[in-house]
């Protein structure tokens, strides 16, 4: 029987045939241009479109480089990037959340910037909050520059406040005048357009859960864990003390237990429909907030009457929470004059980065930008610089990651069930009451978890612990 | 001496001459990575220290050797840890849920289509179709078909009468307690068919005869069924219990791409063990506890076959 | 004994058809599957069971013989007029184009979308006459440009266009912005031409108005530009912020020598020749005041069409908008669950001496007026057509690079079975027909592997293939890259082909086992060497079992999500690795993700189809005793 081996000839003949073919969107080769990669994630409607209109400029500035854009959501994301990292196969340039940063830089893999930083002008081009992740705790060189930075204003209804009769300045300049406002809004029983309004709304256990948490926590002086990584606030009492203040909210009625069921998305649905006063949010609302109804916009009560301001200030002062994503290179990279080309050009050309932040609706991580008209003469927009001043950002330790997702989102999603009183808001006391006990107790778990994670981090890597000795002594200095 | 090993090899060299690409390469990828796993388990790989591959260094403080083991079952503070008691307590409930529902509803079946007489072939191949889509493609769909508001289950639910106007009300099939049934009902209707066709071979492999014979001596169906039926399916019956236990408790490509398109975590209920380990090895790239919880859990299965092989080697025996 | 008969049959009626019931439930869930990717994604998301959608979007309300000429933003066109008794649709057509913007002019309606290009419709009869695809526009562009770029319009967001038909020409653009002109089409040549911006144009346009004695107006987000029709030039422009109100500008009207400028909550009659507002009126300030959505101006009077209802300004004077609360038909409730469709009245036409109104939820009201409104008459729009969306699977290929996962995993799939089928079948073979020491161990060995999870392998091999990379590279041996397995072809498919080996030594030794003993010595006594023996008789006889075999293998690596995910890059993803990358970013286009499980399973199914009879044969070759 000849046929047999024929068929096998035939289908590795038909095999190698298909592995030659190339796919539709791979640009063809051999026309001495410098193909690069760049992995970025979903930040706005549209992203690859939006992306490629930012990098027409470039290209026409770089006519010998050609970028090939590629989107990754988020889910998939920390795999497909850890996994080049380790692997040495992946893009050239790279999108990474701020907590990504330390913890992919631990694995190496990533190229060195420090020359590149001194040839756009070093650190003080960005803004200062964003800048400690460019050289995380444990690195030894700089390994991503900053893109965007995510800060959250309290959104807020004008109308609402005015039917009251607070003003907006006086509410929100710190907690005690921020939580009287909504006491007066609630014993008010405001209903607009046919709509009771609550005056304040807070989403349930989702990924923003400890975000949420964290300005209550510094701002009263507390925190999680100090900025060298290696010891453990959270079970302080100044800490206990700021998220006590935080359940206040459930404790008072001020914010609906219902939406604890909610995610963050349709509890921002719910400001939009008019049924909660305040909301607080990462700035790109407003993006949505402010488009015209014929492109897509809205026209809710929450739309038509609403303005954005700093969030009050805590005993020990604003601080908030500040996000964003770096863009780094992969060292396994085959075009690493080119690479650069392009991380410098979309963290610090200023149309870039303009066009970027004014599409998503993040803030600018390079200071110059706060300067242009579309943030001064906006009286929403201009005070996002000073939400990026007033911020804390987390430690860049690489272990961060690990313990927001691991041990903090988890029980501060346990203990807003003990707020709600009950597993999604069910059952529990109905005058709101909950235990104070059970929440220093969650508290303290998680602080003692953090502390055994840490230990063991750095005991993983006798680098680690050596450089940790060097950067204290530092700080003793 | 080396006579003695020699002449046997010589002796029947052809026969190890065709075992030995097969040879060779199980060594290479199945029997050395084994002995590797083992090793890494004993070792502190986590991502810090990924490039140091197998000369991370030993897991030494506290427990000594064996840190890793302890850990993922005992310290509560790991991540790990945190969710794997549920996952296997999760996979125990899945696969006895599936594979026993599969047997039933795969007898059932193929008792049925053993009616069709010669029409077997086609109803069989017909009602094999669920077993043929991929895995994850099934956890893909009924990701979108167990959606609360807009999934094609709760909206049939509504159509029947039974769920009410108010979206809001309506059950979450892919978050909290009821996860679990989200994971299990897809992964029953992909099984049973598999449990269908292997009793209908069986079935078709019975004397033709009998049925009649135990008749005329006056047996009623459920005797009939009893005594008859069911001895002589045990054959295929071990098999399709063999495969749903081992596939189950693997079971990977459906829960993974069943939660936010394989991005999301079945939680508390839905969390199975392989997606768990994965998460926590390729992700969380925490390898010496992977390694460890990989271990153990091949140890087990070796365990779970083992005592699977007492109970039914008698019928193994009459497959060959 | 008939009746017996009749029992029998009526008894296997009945297992019949509850077999057939079970098969069609079995099935449903495949059924569900491929019919959701064939439905619109907004039916998919509003949980409809069949095609009930609510209508699309109204964006255009054109006056026409003493009724109005209706377009929506999905290319339905509903000819609706006044007749004794009420309102009357009298022609529809569903064009199924997106994002539409339309234009009357005498007895043509043209039409423009970002997907088919400009279509131009008889206003009577509804019919297409004549269609420019947008593959010509871009030819003509590329004409007058050779070195530009064409931008990748995506035809399924909403890019909001414009057009206007003047004398014999037709002006057309897009609201993306990378759109790089405004499209010229001659009614008379047929030709297309364009004016670019920053050349022709000073930037960018989003749309049009008549002015008449041939000019045209267009508004664009930096101000307005004057155009004369004949000889085409500019004539006057005017900018943002210099002469015109600072604000973006959403609608604009012509009155007598000025220009309506309706913003968010305000409008502004600005004069243009004296380059000033002269006029500035504000919603805001009435009770049900909102954002204007829609405006049109008859003799007396302009009309503005609002979230909040219709309200009327006396032309020349006035800037207080009057309440009338006859209108509360017109204020539609915002739907439930859907944020995206702009709620209030969408279009307003004065046609006939009467002044038409579309609300958002596909209402269509008429009224008087004298005085203030009265509504005479309402009705609503017929429902969108449904159909059938093929172009799902045409978008799927659009956003993801389908065509890539489809290749690889084919020639993932064929290299790995190939392979193992063949190193399994020598083993097979001689575990099934030689005798020699620890067959029975090795038998054992290759069956213990199958309970074993494929991570206790991909966790060391993994560590392994990054080892071979490392020193690799650092010993320079194999150049600077050194040896690539992780997300080159090698590494996969070698690890899959061994993987799979004992499974398919299992199955074929089945095979062998199955055929007469005497096969070979038959082959052997007629001059064959032992090994043709079993190249040239033995092989062949089993080749059901190799097709088995292959098959098996086949499916397996094409659902094989764990070791793909792991070992395959860019270049090399396969498609269950594909779907889950991109899965995440379309989790809310259930159509897309129907669609390209439907595209996955497809392939499988039918080569299960086509070899059911072999795979099922098989699968239990012990069991199965034919």
């Amino acid at each position: 029987m000849r046929k047999l081996p024929m068929l096998i000839l035939g289908v590795f003949l038909g095999v190698g045939a298909l592995m030659g073919c190339k796919s539709r969107d791979v640009v063809p080769e051999g026309d001495g241009k410098t193909r690069l990669r760049l992995w970025a994630m979903p930040n706005t409607d549209g992203p690859k479109d939006v992306l490629e209109q930012i990098l027409g400029r470039f290209r026409a500035q770089n006519p010998d480089i050609e970028v090939e854009v590629e989107i990754i959501d988020w889910g998939a994301a920390w795999d497909k990037i850890t996994t080049a990292v380790s692997s040495g196969a992946g893009a050239d340039v790279f999108q990474l959340g701020t907590t990504w940063t330390s913890s992919v830089t631990a694995m190496g893999g990533l190229l060195p910037l420090d020359g590149l930083l001194q040839r756009v002008g070093g650190d003080t081009i960005f803004v200062s909050s964003a800048r400690s992740y460019m050289k995380p705790i444990y690195a030894d060189s700089i390994t991503s520059f900053p893109w965007f930075v995510d800060v959250r204003p309290m959104f807020y209804r004008t109308d609402v406040l005015a039917k009251v009769g607070i003003r907006p300045e006086a509410m929100f300049a710190d907690w005690d005048s921020y939580m009287a406002g909504l006491r007066k809004i609630k014993a008010a029983r405001v209903t607009l357009e046919g709509q009771r309004v609550e005056p304040l709304g807070i989403a349930g256990k989702d990924w923003n859960v400890f975000h949420n948490f964290y300005p209550w926590i510094v701002g009263n002086g507390g925190g999680i864990i100090n900025d060298l990584g290696d010891s453990v606030l959270l079970d302080d009492e100044k800490s206990i003390q700021g998220v006590l203040s935080y359940l206040r909210f459930f404790r008072e009625g001020l914010a609906p237990r219902a939406y604890l069921e909610k995610g963050a998305a349709q509890v921002s649905h719910e400001f939009d429909e008019g049924r909660i006063a305040i909301w607080q949010e990462t700035s790109s609302k407003l993006v949505y907030l402010e488009r015209p109804v014929r492109e897509g916009g809205d026209n809710s009560p929450g739309a038509k009457h609403f303005a954005a301001v700093l969030p009050p200030a805590g005993p020990a002062g604003r601080k908030l929470f500040i996000g964003g994503s770096n863009l780094a290179i992969f060292k396994s990279t085959r075009h690493r004059e080119a690479a650069e080309k392009l991380l410098a050009f979309l963290t610090t050309d200023s149309v870039a980065v303009l066009t970027f932040c004014k599409i998503s609706g993040f803030a600018p991580a390079l200071e110059k930008t706060f300067q242009d008209p579309y943030y001064q003469e906006n009286p929403n927009r201009v005070l996002f610089r000073d939400l990026v001043l007033s911020s804390k950002p987390y430690p860049a330790v690489p272990y961060w990651g690990d313990i927001e997702t691991v041990i903090l989102n988890k029980h501060f999603g346990n203990i807003l069930d003990i707020a709600a009183g009950g597993p999604q808001g069910k059952g529990g006391a109905s005058d709101g009451s909950f235990s104070e006990q059970e929440v220093r107790k969650e508290l303290k778990t998680a602080a003692d978890q953090i502390r055994a994670l840490i230990q063991r981090e750095i005991q993983s890597n006798p680098a680690n612990a050596a450089r940790l000795a060097g950067l204290r002594q530092k700080d003793d200095r | 001496m080396i006579g003695r090993i020699w002449r046997p090899i010589r002796q029947h060299r052809v026969a190890w001459g065709f075992l030995l690409p097969a040879i060779l390469g199980m060594v290479l990828v199945h029997f050395l990575p084994l002995v590797q796993l083992v090793g890494i388990s004993f070792l502190d790989s986590r991502r810090t220290n990924l490039g140091l591959g197998l000369s991370a260094p030993a897991v030494g403080e506290g427990a000594g050797i064996l840190g890793n083991y302890l850990s993922i079952f005992s310290e509560a503070s790991d991540p790990f840890h945190l969710g794997l008691v549920d996952a296997v307590v999760n996979t125990a409930i899945f696969t006895l849920v599936v594979t026993f529902a599969s047997i039933a509803l795969g007898l059932a079946g193929a008792l049925l289509v053993e009616r069709m007489g010669r029409w077997r072939g086609f109803w069989r191949a017909l009602l094999m179709t669920p077993w043929i889509v991929p895995a994850y493609v099934v956890g893909l769909i009924w990701g979108v078909f167990w959606q609360q508001d807009s999934g094609v289950v709760n909206n049939s639910l509504h159509a029947l009468g039974i769920l009410g106007e108010d979206r809001s009300t309506w059950p979450m099939w892919l978050s909290g307690s009821l996860t679990r049934w989200a994971v299990i009902l897809p992964a029953i209707w992909r099984e049973w068919p598999y449990a269908l066709l292997l009793f209908s071979l069986g079935l078709q492999s019975v004397p033709p005869g009998i049925h009649e014979a135990a008749q005329l001596d006056g047996a009623g169906p459920w005797t009939r069924f009893r005594f008859l039926t069911v001895p002589l399916l045990m054959p295929a019956g071990s098999l399709v219990l063999l495969h749903g236990l081992v596939y189950n408790i693997y079971s990977f490509n459906l829960p993974l791409m069943l939660f936010g398109a394989g991005s999301g975590n079945g939680g508390r209920q839905g969390d199975l063990l392989m997606p768990i380990i994965f998460r926590n090895t390729f992700q969380r790239w925490d390898f010496g506890r992977g390694a460890a919880a990989t271990v153990v859990l091949t140890v087990g299965m070796f365990l779970v076959v083992a005592l699977w092989y007492r109970v039914f080697r008698s019928d193994l025996e009459r497959i060959r | 004994m008939r009746f017996g008969s009749w029992r029998r049959r009526g008894s296997k009626l009945f297992w019949t058809g509850l077999l057939a019931v079970i098969a069609l439930l079995n099935l449903l869930p495949i059924l569900w599957m491929v019919f959701s990717s064939l439905k619109d994604n907004r039916d998919l998301q509003a949980g409809s069971l069949g095609f009930s959608r609510s209508q699309s979007r109204l964006v255009a309300m054109l006056p026409r013989r003493e009724g109005v000429l209706v377009g929506t933003t999905n290319g339905d066109i509903h000819l609706i007029r006044l007749e004794s008794h009420g309102l009357v649709v009298r022609g529809t057509r569903s064009l199924d184009i997106f994002a539409a913007a339309y234009s009357l002019q005498e007895e043509t309606l043209w039409v423009l979308s970002g997907q088919d290009g400009i279509l131009q419709v008889d206003a009577s009869s509804l019919s297409e006459r004549q269609r420019w695809p947008m593959s010509r526009i871009r030819q003509a562009f590329l004409e007058r440009l050779p070195n530009g770029t064409w931008p990748d319009l995506d035809p399924v967001a909403v890019e909001a266009s414009s057009i206007l038909a003047v004398g014999d020409q037709v002006f057309a653009t897009f609201r993306s912005k990378a759109f790089p002109g405004v499209i010229v089409l001659d009614r008379k040549s047929g030709g297309i031409r364009f004016l670019v911006f920053g050349q022709e144009l000073p930037f960018a346009i989003d749309q049009f108005l008549d002015l008449g004695r041939g000019r045209v107006a267009m508004v664009g987000d930096k101000g307005v530009v004057l155009w004369q029709t004949a000889p085409a030039r500019t004539a006057d422009q005017f900018l943002w912020g210099q002469d015109l109100p600072a604000e973006r500008v959403a609608l604009v009207v012509a009155l007598d020598d000025s220009l309506l400028l309706c913003q968010r909550e305000r409008a502004d009659v600005y004069s243009l020749p004296g380059r000033k507002v002269v006029r500035t009126i504000d919603t805001a300030s009435g009770l049900r005041g909102g954002r204007i959505l829609a405006v049109t101006a008859d003799d007396r009077r302009i009309w503005f069409g609002t979230a909040g209802g219709i309200y009327g300004v006396d032309r020349r004077a006035g800037t207080q908008i009057e309440d009338d609360d006859s209108l509360q038909l017109l204020a539609p409730e915002h739907p439930e669950g859907n944020p995206w469709m702009a709620s209030g009245v969408l279009g307003v036409a004065y046609s006939g001496g009467r002044l038409w109104m579309g609300g958002s939820q596909g209402e269509i009201a008429m009224g008087k007026i004298s005085g203030s409104l009265e509504v005479e008459r309402d009705g609503r729009l017929p429902e969108g057509k449904r159909t059938l969306r093929f172009e799902n699977f045409r978008d799927l290929w659009q956003k993801m690079d389908f065509g890539s996962y489809l290749r690889n995993s084919l020639i993932i799939s064929l290299g790995v079975t190939v392979l193992s089928v063949a190193l399994a079948l020598f083993s097979a073979y001689a575990l099934a027909r030689l005798r020699f020491p620890g067959k029975e161990a090795f038998s054992l060995m290759s069956l213990a592997t199958q309970a074993i999870p494929g991570v206790a392998f991909l966790i060391p091999l993994f560590m392994t293939f990054l080892w071979i990379q490392k020193y690799s590279r650092e010993s320079g041996w194999f150049g600077d890259r050194g040896v690539q397995l992780v997300g080159a072809w090698w590494g996969v498919i070698l690890l899959y082909a061994v993987f799979f080996v004992p499974f398919s030594i299992w199955i074929l030794r089945a095979f062998f086992q199955a055929l007469p003993k005497d096969l070979e010595a038959a082959a052997q006594l007629d001059g064959c060497s032992r090994w043709a023996a079993f190249w040239k008789v033995a092989v062949p006889a089993v080749r059901p079992g190799i097709v088995v075999t292959g098959v098996y293998v086949f499916l397996s690596v094409w659902d094989e999500l764990l070791f793909a995910w792991v070992l395959t890059a860019e270049k090399t993803y396969t498609v269950p690795v594909g779907i889950r990358l991109f899965a995440g970013n379309y989790q809310t286009r259930f159509d897309l993700m129907m669609a390209a499980a439907t595209v996955a399973t497809l392939p499988v199914l039918v080569l299960f189809f086509l070899l059911q009879r072999r795979i099922v044969a098989g699968i239990a070759p012990g069991l199965s005793r034919r």
